[in-house]
């Protein structure tokens, strides 16, 4: 895989505000992200991940704030990777039909070199022909992590990526997210164990808001990080956000 | 240019998908040939009558047929979010829609070209005077409604009940194009050709279609987001 | 700013009770009988102040498409939404009143006069837009009031492009008829003016009250959210 070029300084996230209907979901979020670290956000249902991911990948347009690296000027080459809930293929084309569509899209180099690369690596080559509709649930997450993964992006934003996986595509996925070591990359799960061994650090959301962040220099062990997420989690039980 | 480039993928996806499912193309042009049998059966065609029905049956059929080809057009990117995936990449939602308008009224191009034997053939209705204007008259009137089409048809698509809203929605405000599409194509079945109308009502459209154009520009970043 | 579209509701109220009989009587009454249509000319005086208003309302609905899209202003979407409900009211007055005009004038339901055509276009257009609203009324509220008011937007840019078309079509295809005015009297005009003046005022206090109405509504979805919200909050 070609290395993602840095192209922006730094991965900035400065007061991010967002309501739906009356209700604050984000409620005023400013962190950063730095390049080659992965970190694991956490959060119970409803807190918030899905849409702090989108607003980050440019799906959604934030109230207030700003997101560094979703600047115009910034926009034009970067590429952002995202995984979310939705397929983002075309059931009725076939993967390489889909992977050319995207790659274009995206101005991909080497196009056909790293389908190939990819489409092997996620053990689908017998199927590259076939329209996805015919595909397996698996198979087609495996084939959207290949979608994300063509144009080498220049940060990685997946909501769940491991939710539904079986092991082979779970080690697929996660050699593809640590091969990159100059991008940021930021998942969602409720897989605390998987969550804590994967990242370098850890966020908990709840309520729209950063509640704790922690780094492995701290020395946590899984043990203590489970008890204090609990903690949160149950702590705030009667605490109404604004 | 970036969007003619986009266009022309869009354009290539889009033939992929008819391919791989075979839905749109045969359609189309069944749907004309019906459309042409049961309007001769419903007007009896007399020469002298001609100039009076033909140019609606004309348009009207090319009309019908582009409200089916809009709604799909939109549709197949919606689901699945794959239109979130397509605004990912580097294009601004003004482009995109462009594109699609450009798109679309390539296709719109298509179909006038495969409906008009057809229709000409069973009323036996060729243009008696001018009729090379036929060409920028179709030009016009196809990117009117390519352009309104699909500006429309983002908004519709959004919704559950697309295929009835779209021609709720759309034909209204179709109206002044239609007009002058009918009234130019008229003109050419006169063994006099008039100028001054003919010349107006192309002005007319070539004004229509850029604030149709203007207002898509304009109104694309509320349209198409996730 | 719902107390004081309350209070201007309330006011217009009290206002309109006088003022509506007293343009009852000066249409009836005050305004002369004219020549040659007799007494069904008094049409006129509604159907011109419905025209109007009608027009005007669509107006609003599209300022109001363009301050929500330009600065997310709160509520504009409950100010398109009673403007065109009522907008449609009082263009259904107009079609309605040129029909019978129509009918008892030239022994036709139909005159395609180009300005009630363009009325029979501009309704059709709007009650799109509430058949738009009504089609939406499923999804989360942004998405509503976005696609709304994009619509509302297209549909009154359309607006002159329809009415100069259909001149210039009826041009080619003359109709001897067109509902207008033959010359009027002083008295006559007064009572239009007065007349147009007592609709608009109508159509305000129907606007407001409609606006009420939605505000109070959306306030019970609002408290509805608050209480589910609540309920889903267990981890």
């Amino acid at each position: 895989m070609i290395a993602g070029k840095n192209r922006i300084s730094d991965y900035k996230i400065s007061n991010l505000k967002f309501s739906r209907d009356g209700l604050n979901i984000i409620n005023n979020i400013s962190m950063e992200l730095s390049p080659g670290q992965i970190t694991a956000l956490f959060g119970p249902n409803g807190s918030g991940k899905t849409t702090f991911l989108k607003l980050l990948a440019g799906i959604w347009t934030p109230d207030s704030g700003e997101i560094s690296w979703l600047n115009k000027s910034n926009l034009k080459d970067f590429n952002i990777g995202y995984i979310g809930h939705e397929l983002f293929l075309y059931k009725d084309l076939t993967a390489r039909e889909n992977l050319e569509f995207f790659g274009q899209l995206y101005n991909t180099n080497d196009l056909n070199k790293k389908i190939k690369n990819l489409i092997k690596e996620a053990g689908l080559e017998l199927w590259l022909n076939e329209p996805v509709r015919k595909y397996s649930r698996g198979m087609q997450q495996k084939l959207t992590i290949c979608r994300v993964f063509l144009n080498s992006p220049d940060l990685l934003l997946l909501d769940e990526p491991f939710t539904g996986l079986d092991s082979k595509s779970t080690n697929f996925l996660i050699k593809l997210i640590t091969q990159n070591k100059e991008i940021p990359v930021l998942f969602t799960s409720h897989n605390l164990r998987q969550g804590f061994k994967l990242a370098d650090n850890w966020l908990i959301l709840k309520a729209g808001k950063i509640i704790e962040y922690s780094q492995k220099q701290n020395n946590n062990t899984l043990d203590t990080f489970i008890k204090n997420y609990n903690k949160i989690l149950a702590g705030d039980l009667l605490d109404e956000d604004a | 240019m970036k969007m003619l480039k986009t266009a022309a993928l869009l354009i290539k996806k889009d033939i992929q998908l008819e391919k791989n499912t075979g839905q749109l193309s045969g359609s189309i042009l069944l749907f004309a040939l019906l459309a042409g049998t049961i309007f001769s059966m419903a007007f009896l065609p007399g020469q002298d009558q001609l100039s009076n029905f033909f140019p609606g049956i004309y348009w009207f059929t090319q009309i019908f047929a582009v409200m089916l080809v809009l709604n799909r057009s939109f549709i197949r990117d919606t689901e699945n979010s794959c239109q979130t995936a397509i605004l990912m990449a580097p294009i601004t939602r003004e482009m995109l829609l462009l594109a699609r308008i450009f798109a679309n009224y390539l296709l719109f191009l298509l179909l006038t070209a495969i409906i008009s034997p057809v229709l000409f053939i069973l009323f036996d209705a060729f243009p008696v005077s001018g009729p090379l204007w036929l060409l920028p008259i179709v030009l016009l009137v196809n990117y009117g409604l390519a352009a309104t089409g699909s500006l429309l048809a983002a908004l519709a698509t959004s919704t559950r009940i697309s295929d009835i809203l779209l021609p709720v929605l759309l034909l209204p405000i179709l109206i002044p194009l239609i007009l002058a599409a009918i009234e130019t194509t008229r003109a050419l079945y006169f063994s006099q050709l008039d100028y001054d109308q003919l010349f107006f009502w192309l002005l007319f459209m070539l004004i229509y279609n850029i604030i149709s154009t203007l207002i898509s520009y304009l109104l694309a970043p509320y349209l198409m987001t996730e | 700013m719902l107390d004081s579209l309350k209070q201007l509701e309330k006011y217009l109220f009290y206002i309109l009770g006088i003022i509506i009989p007293l343009s009852i009587l000066a249409v009836f009454q005050y305004a002369p009988q004219e020549r040659v249509m007799g007494d069904v000319q008094r049409i006129f005086y509604y159907h011109v102040g419905s025209a109007w208003v009608g027009f005007f309302a669509f107006f609003i609905v599209f300022i109001a498409s363009i301050l929500y899209l330009r600065n997310k202003e709160p509520g504009c979407h409950r100010i398109s939404l009673a403007s065109a409900e009522i907008g449609v009211l009082f263009t259904t007055i107009v079609l309605g009143s040129g029909m019978l005009w129509g009918r008892s004038a030239w022994n036709t339901w139909w005159t395609w006069d180009p300005r009630l055509t363009t009325s029979l276009i501009l309704w059709l257009m709007y009650l799109g837009y509430l058949f738009l609203r009504l089609a939406l009324q499923g999804e989360e509220n942004e998405k509503q009031q976005r696609l709304a008011a994009v619509f509302g937007i297209i549909a009154f840019v359309n607006v002159p492009l329809v009415f100069f078309s259909i001149r210039w079509w009826r041009t080619i295809h003359p109709v001897v008829i067109e509902i207008g005015g033959t010359g009027l009297s002083p008295r006559m005009i007064q009572v239009l003016i007065f007349s147009v003046l007592a609709i608009s005022m109508l159509y305000l206090q129907l606007v407001s009250l409609r606006i009420k109405q939605l505000k109070n509504k959306d306030r019970l979805e609002k408290i509805q959210n608050i209480l589910r919200r609540k309920e889903g909050m267990a981890p």
